[in-house]
């Protein structure tokens, strides 16, 4: 891997996860069903039709032989177009890769997780000498919105992050998304075992927007006290040059003008988002303890938080 | 077709509706989370338009590069263009990449770009354009320029930044167009500047700011007016002829940046035109605009030779001359120095071409007495006999030796008219390039010129403001008496882009005023091989500025032996010198 390569590689903090621009435009061209050829060392070749090339350089464009590298010296010494960070060809196949998969559906399959593992665990709950016996075991999926928040922070500058709150349509309830994503699997598990949603999607929005707020009011907003600082002197400048026509029309437009400018906000905005179907796993138990007594019981395991609870 | 793509925009490119869905103030700040993007896929979803996990994923992950690469303090743009750039030979000077990323990082997106001539604002601009752009800080964009320069900017975004605006055409562009370039003169009047004063923008860029120094006319109260979010003002000239034009300037950009006027005018203001506590003002001026200066440690730029030509007029040119002259003498003898316009023009005129002086002389017949008049109707009579011309022969003389491409300027139109008649007939390709030509036919000229014409000949309303770094021949049929007038003619091969040295050809009419008019300009002050900084300064310091010509003309009409001319213009010169030498150390030199 070369260093630009290096340079682009980003660590997404907390999932482990490498994301190179280089996995992710072979990644797109994948998706394309194209498949580039190596010409020479660092040289890909690709055709790519009109309809593609359009959306990529504009309705003028026509299909093409894309010859395209990951290292400068190649592109200046073989001329093929370099991808790299904020080149022009990374930036439009960024731009068509975002403007992809707005919304999606997919479920967890009920058999990425150990059983044997979970009555395990679930034995763990219950005090040593009791007897359990599974009476009945279910799967029901739950309904999750996950949704990616774009989280622009107006001060003197722009700061953007993203959020991504999970939302279960069932409970209402905000979580973090801690399952690897690549135990997913396209589309809809069986209907039969799909809880209805109580939530509607403008509540799970409004819940996903609460959270993100929550979480800001705790953060450190610096970036707010500086921008405040700077309106409040360009609005003394104001003041002082308006003295005597503050009532003027051209005050209140430069008022509203340095207010666009310098009044700390953040924008939250919906990038993409995906129904999620996560099951939730119901067990049924007949507890006996030491004395002999029976107890009818009712245990839950919830993959979002890896945990047990009794119903 | 194995993909179906999605071609709308995405939420982050969308055109923003602003519709709020739900609004929160917290301690220091306010929170909007927006309807758009939740609408975009709830309509998806409506519609039963889902996609792919793995593009869902890919998606996902391209968002989070995007935002990363919106990280860096480093201007996007640059990566963005390289290859483009390679490919049209554009060089980014690093004063140009510094001040693109000061507006940005440290102004705030609020500048006046006040560079000197020919140091490349409009790249400047341009830079800072695209960086807004990409960063998507900017959508909604307009560029107000004089109705010549719109084909320039045009084309200058398309080809060097990627950038395609659109050009002002009718009532409903201001509002559709997200990057428009349109005519102040036409913004500034109705039913346009209502429709513009009710639009926000992200950024405005106006180019030739200088034309606002005066608050009172309707271009600048039209500009105030204007809601934007960032804005640039591109001039070489902040200021022309006093401290109030640069407060006004940053009035519109910054109001209150330089305290009020009455504040202004007794903190910073020694006269009308000279400053006090200049190292404060020059402190205040920093924070919202850049001056980059031709010099060391800026930009490097070829050479300028100068070849003077000097022709001999036959005898009958040489007394028609010398009429001329004397009837330009007895006229400002009668009339006195006030109207000594017309003359000035009709003693350049006579050095350009009799077709010139004559039809100045016609006019003029009407307004004199009627010896006088008998003298004009005389002297348009041997005009016309005259069927020689020394300085065109000299001309296609020169122009047979030349291989590549050439501009010849003239002041006159009734000059140019009859260069080009003398060059096609010889057999050149010309084109001419005038004031009166429309917006888009100067830029047709233009492109003619570069791709097949060999000779262009422009008078000076054509040279402003319009680049041909892809000649490096100049030829001045006639000088101009102006040191600013000579740079702009010269700036317009001689500038960032232009990688070969300029070849000037002067040629200059022996025995005649041109003779004198070299000796200042050449000889004395050195203008055309070397670019003399601040000249605008140092003509507004020595109260000169339009009046330099008539200055010249004084001198001229009151002695008649050519020693004590040249004397009182050597002396003009040292005169024009030691301002040089009082701007740069006086605090003029605060810009």
């Amino acid at each position: 891997m070369g260093s630009s390569l290096i340079a682009v590689s980003l660590f997404l903090r907390g999932r482990g996860v490498v994301i190179t621009l280089t996995s992710l435009v072979f990644r797109f061209f994948e998706l394309c069903r194209l498949e580039p050829v190596q010409i020479r060392p660092g040289i890909w070749q690709v055709q790519i039709e009109q309809s593609l090339m359009q959306e990529l350089d504009g309705r003028r464009a026509g299909n093409r032989l894309l010859q395209f590298t990951f290292e400068q010296h190649l592109a200046k010494k073989y001329g093929a177009e370099l991808i790299c960070e904020g080149s022009y060809r990374s930036n439009t196949i960024l731009r068509l890769i975002q403007k992809q998969g707005l919304l999606t559906r997919a479920y967890l399959p009920d058999y990425v997780f150990d059983q044997a593992m979970l009555q395990k665990r679930m034995l763990e709950k219950f005090p040593q000498g009791n007897r359990i016996y599974i009476v009945k075991y279910e799967t029901v999926y739950d309904q999750h919105l996950w949704i990616q928040l774009l989280t622009t922070r107006w001060g003197l500058e722009k700061r953007e992050t993203i959020a991504d709150p999970l939302i279960n349509l069932s409970t209402g309830e905000v979580s973090k998304f801690t399952i690897s994503t690549r135990l997913f699997l396209q589309g809809l598990p069986n209907k039969n075992t799909v809880r209805t949603r109580k939530l509607s999607f403008k509540k799970a929005f409004a819940a996903a927007v609460n959270n993100l707020e929550q979480i800001l009011a705790e953060e450190n907003d610096e970036w707010a006290q500086i921008s405040l600082q700077k309106l409040e002197k360009e609005q003394t400048k104001l003041d002082h040059f308006y003295e005597g026509r503050l009532d003027s029309k051209a005050y209140h437009l430069k008022t509203e003008e340095i207010k666009r400018r310098f009044l700390p906000k953040v924008e939250i905005d919906t990038l993409r988002a995906a129904l999620l179907y996560i099951p939730l796993y119901r067990y049924r138990l007949i507890v006996v303890d030491r004395t002999g007594q029976e107890q009818n019981k009712c245990i839950y395991y919830d993959p979002i938080s890896n945990s047990l609870a009794l119903g | 077709m194995h993909w179906s793509f999605q071609t709308f925009s995405s939420p982050a490119e969308a055109k923003k509706t602003g519709q709020i869905f739900q609004e929160t103030t917290l301690a220091n700040f306010r929170v909007e989370a927006l309807s758009d993007g939740f609408l975009t896929v709830i309509s998806q979803l409506r519609a039963k338009q889902v996609d792919t996990w793995d593009w869902f994923l890919l998606g996902k992950e391209a968002d989070q590069l995007i935002i990363n690469q919106g990280k860096t303090n480093q201007l996007l743009a640059i990566d963005y263009l390289r290859e483009l750039w390679e490919k049209m030979g554009v060089i980014p000077y690093p004063h140009q990449l510094s001040t693109a990323k000061k507006v940005i990082h440290e102004m705030q997106g609020q500048a006046i770009l006040a560079d000197e001539v020919g140091l490349g604002k409009t790249i400047e601009a341009g830079l800072i354009l695209k960086e807004y752009l990409l960063r998507n800080l900017a959508k909604k964009v307009l560029i107000l320029t004089p109705a010549s320069l719109l084909w320039q900017w045009y084309h200058e975004l398309y080809e060097k930044f990627n950038i395609a605006a659109g050009i002002q055409r009718s009532r409903w562009d201001w509002e559709f167009s997200d990057i428009l370039i349109a005519s102040l003169d036409t913004a500034k009047r109705e039913p346009h500047a209502s429709v513009i004063s009710g639009i926000i923008y992200d950024l405005i860029i106006i180019d030739e700011a200088h034309k606002l120094k005066n608050s009172s006319t309707q271009a600048y109260r039209f500009v105030n007016s204007l809601q934007k979010k960032y804005c640039l003002m591109l001039t070489a000239t902040p200021i022309q002829n006093d401290l109030k034009e640069l407060y006004n300037l940053i009035a519109l950009i910054k109001p209150g940046q330089l305290g009020s006027y009455r504040t202004f005018k007794k903190q910073f203001m020694e006269s009308k035109r000279i400053p006090k506590n200049p190292r404060k003002l020059k402190g205040l001026l920093n924070k919202v605009m850049i001056r980059n200066k031709r010099g060391a440690g800026t930009v490097e730029f070829t050479k300028r030779i100068v070849n003077p030509i000097v022709i001999s007029l036959t005898p009958a040119e040489q007394e028609l001359y010398r009429r001329v002259t004397e009837f330009i003498r007895a006229r400002s003898k009668n009339s006195g120095l006030k109207n000594i316009l017309p003359l000035i023009t009709l003693q350049r005129e006579v050095c350009s071409s009799f077709l010139a002086t004559g039809l100045t002389l016609e006019k003029m017949i009407v307004n004199l007495d009627n010896a006088e008049a008998s003298e004009a109707a005389s002297l348009l009579k041997d005009l016309a006999d005259v069927k020689q011309n020394s300085k065109c022969d000299a001309l296609e003389k020169l122009v047979r030796t030349l291989t590549d491409k050439v501009i010849i300027f003239t002041e006159f139109k009734a000059s140019q008219k009859y260069i080009r008649y003398r060059l096609e007939k010889a057999g050149y390709f010309t084109v001419a390039f005038d004031g009166s030509l429309s917006r888009g036919k100067k830029q047709w000229v233009r492109s003619v010129f570069q791709k097949d014409a060999q000779i262009l000949v422009s008078t000076e309303s054509g040279g402003e403001g319009l680049n041909f770094q892809f000649c490096n021949q100049v030829i001045n049929f006639d000088l101009p008496w102006n040191p600013m007038r000579l740079e702009q003619r010269i700036g317009r091969v001689h500038r960032l882009g232009q990688t070969r040295d300029v070849q000037i050809y002067n040629l200059i009419t022996k025995g005649t005023i041109e003779e004198h008019i070299m000796f200042l300009l050449h000889q004395k002050i050195n203008m055309f091989e070397s670019i003399i900084g601040e000249l605008d300064a140092i003509l507004l310091h020595l109260k000169l500025g339009r009046s330099f010509e008539a200055e010249i003309m004084k001198i001229f009409l009151a002695h008649e032996e050519k020693e004590l001319i040249r004397e009182k213009l050597a002396s003009f010169g040292d005169h024009f010198l030691e301002g040089q030498k009082q701007v740069k150390e006086s605090s003029w030199d605060l810009l």
